[in-house]
């Protein structure tokens, strides 16, 4: 047990699960208790089991579903254009430093603008239709994307670039056939890491403009001051979330098992 | 350094006008200036080295007397302020197969096996598979890891590492294979049988060899010509031939 607690110590597969699920349940276990004791208002926090009946009532009459799938589109086509674009710009600018010069002030600029702030906008120039959804989520993640990309192509070692071209590569052989694959890893890691983002602005766009989506159920939920409906909002999204990152953990395990960091 | 005077025959400096032809490279009166706003700093000051074909060079002095800069002068990945470097005759202008370089970090591709790290020049010359995989497993068995040819970088000892970078080098037949420290992070032990494995491959083949360290025993035991430089500016001290025939 005193092992346990030295510094970045393993512990077994099943004892790390005992872990996180007694997390969960203690948690849950809270919420139960402070709720049905009438120590908190249902008001403020609604019972564990209004939310489910909540959840299992929209998936009955499959509006939960339909709010979800329109948001899983919407994240989805603002997220891959993101990365269409994203990712071999953010190769280039971390490969020249001329197109670094272009990009990487304006990138670093415009980051920290407010995204909700564009929402209005977004609206004027590209309506209320899905368009505008997808841009607002473009926009949310494109920015942050590029700068991260650049700095993953930046991080792969000089000498691993030397050795190839020691071995015969040009310019351009170099970035695919080495650069390329060796910030692999990279890559799939900021995505994972900015998907979780994307889900935020998504939301940010269908609380501001939107009659469908999971984002505009928790807006309307918000009005009716229905707050099980809100925490069914929110459940499902942190749920797609957690299928999302463990999709993303579970790909990159299976196309990089050449990994320094994974395991064999 | 006594030790290296008594076994080694020392000579002076070569003057450069002497065995044009027969040498295959040239570092003629280089100089390497950083510059910065309010100063300038001379790395390397006037060096001259003649590398003949076949020959085991060492260059060796203290850590940043420049020779690690030279080195990468000659594979093109540097380049000097002042004067220039010949390989057969034609100035170097950028890197290129014809030069080989072998690290001191580890730099097999991590996403390829060993084989595959092996044939990467090879596949880039276009060659076909049959002549590829001859050559690789020529190279596996004289580096002796044929048993791990499907096996990633990752699941390999440093010293391991370093073999199949040399493997790699070699197999695109450069003219000349350029050492920058390969052994420097190995331990002692792993260090001396490299050591042997390369003077083997060098007197099996005799590839012409520039390699670049800062350990006096190293150098009198692989080279056949050891230049040695001083810091400060980095400067060419002294020229020495070892006599082949007193080692073990």
């Amino acid at each position: 047990m005193k092992n346990d607690f030295r510094l970045r110590q393993d512990i077994c597969k099943q004892t790390y699960f005992l872990i996180t699920a007694a997390t969960f349940i203690f948690i849950i276990g809270c919420w139960i208790m402070v709720t049905t004791s009438g120590m908190v208002k249902p008001m403020f926090l609604p019972q564990l089991s209004s939310v489910f009946a909540n959840i299992f009532e929209g998936i009955k009459d499959t509006s939960l579903c339909e709010n979800a799938a329109i948001s899983i589109y919407r994240i989805t086509m603002g997220f891959l254009a993101a990365a269409a674009l994203g990712i071999p710009l953010g190769i280039l600018c971390g490969s020249f430093k001329k197109v670094e010069a272009v990009i990487s002030p304006l990138c670093e600029f415009i980051r920290y603008m407010p995204v909700p702030a564009f929402v209005p906008l977004v609206m004027v120039w590209a309506g209320i239709d899905e368009t505008a959804k997808i841009i607002v989520v473009f926009i949310g993640t494109f920015f942050q994307m590029a700068l991260m990309i650049a700095d993953d192509a930046r991080a792969v070692s000089e000498d691993l670039l030397s050795a190839s071209y020691t071995l015969g590569t040009k310019r351009w052989s170099t970035i695919f056939k080495v650069l390329i694959p060796a910030m692999g890893p990279r890559i799939m890691l900021t995505l994972r890491i900015t998907i979780g983002w994307a889900w935020t602005y998504l939301v940010v766009a269908e609380l501001v403009a939107s009659n469908s989506g999971l984002g505009y159920t928790i807006l309307r939920a918000q009005r009716f001051f229905n707050t099980d409906a809100i925490f069914a909002g929110i459940l499902i999204i942190g749920i797609l979330g957690l299928i999302t990152d463990r999709l993303f953990a579970i790909a990159i395990k299976k196309m990089f098992p050449w990994d320094e960091r994974s395991s064999t | 350094m006594m030790e290296l005077q008594s076994k080694c025959e020392v000579e002076s400096h070569t003057p450069l006008a002497e065995n044009l032809s027969r040498s295959k490279i040239r570092l003629c009166n280089i100089d390497k200036v950083y510059k910065t706003k309010k100063t300038t700093f001379t790395a390397i000051q006037d060096v001259n080295i003649n590398i003949e074909d076949n020959d085991f060079v060492c260059i060796i002095g203290p850590s940043g007397c420049g020779k690690s800069t030279l080195l990468h002068m000659i594979a093109g990945l540097d380049f000097p302020t002042q004067g220039e470097i010949l390989i057969n005759d034609q100035r170097i202008t950028c890197p290129g197969a014809d030069r080989g370089m072998v690290f001191q970090t580890y730099t097999l591709f991590p996403w390829m096996t060993v084989e595959e790290n092996i044939k990467f020049g090879l596949r880039l010359k276009k060659m076909s598979d049959d002549q590829m995989n001859e050559i690789a497993d020529k190279y596996l068995q004289s580096i002796q890891l044929t048993k791990f040819r499907h096996s990633y970088p990752k699941e390999l000892s440093g010293g391991m590492k370093q073999r199949v970078a040399i493997a790699r080098a070699l197999a695109n037949q450069p003219e000349v294979l350029l050492m920058d420290e390969p052994f420097g992070a190995l331990d002692q032990h792993t260090k001396s049988n490299m050591q042997l494995l390369l003077r083997e491959i060098w007197q099996n083949e005799r590839p012409t060899i520039v390699f670049v360290t800062h350990d006096i025993d190293e150098a009198v035991f692989l080279a056949s010509k050891i230049f040695v430089m001083s810091t400060h500016p980095g400067m060419l001290k002294k020229v020495v031939n070892v006599d082949m025939g007193a080692k073990p």
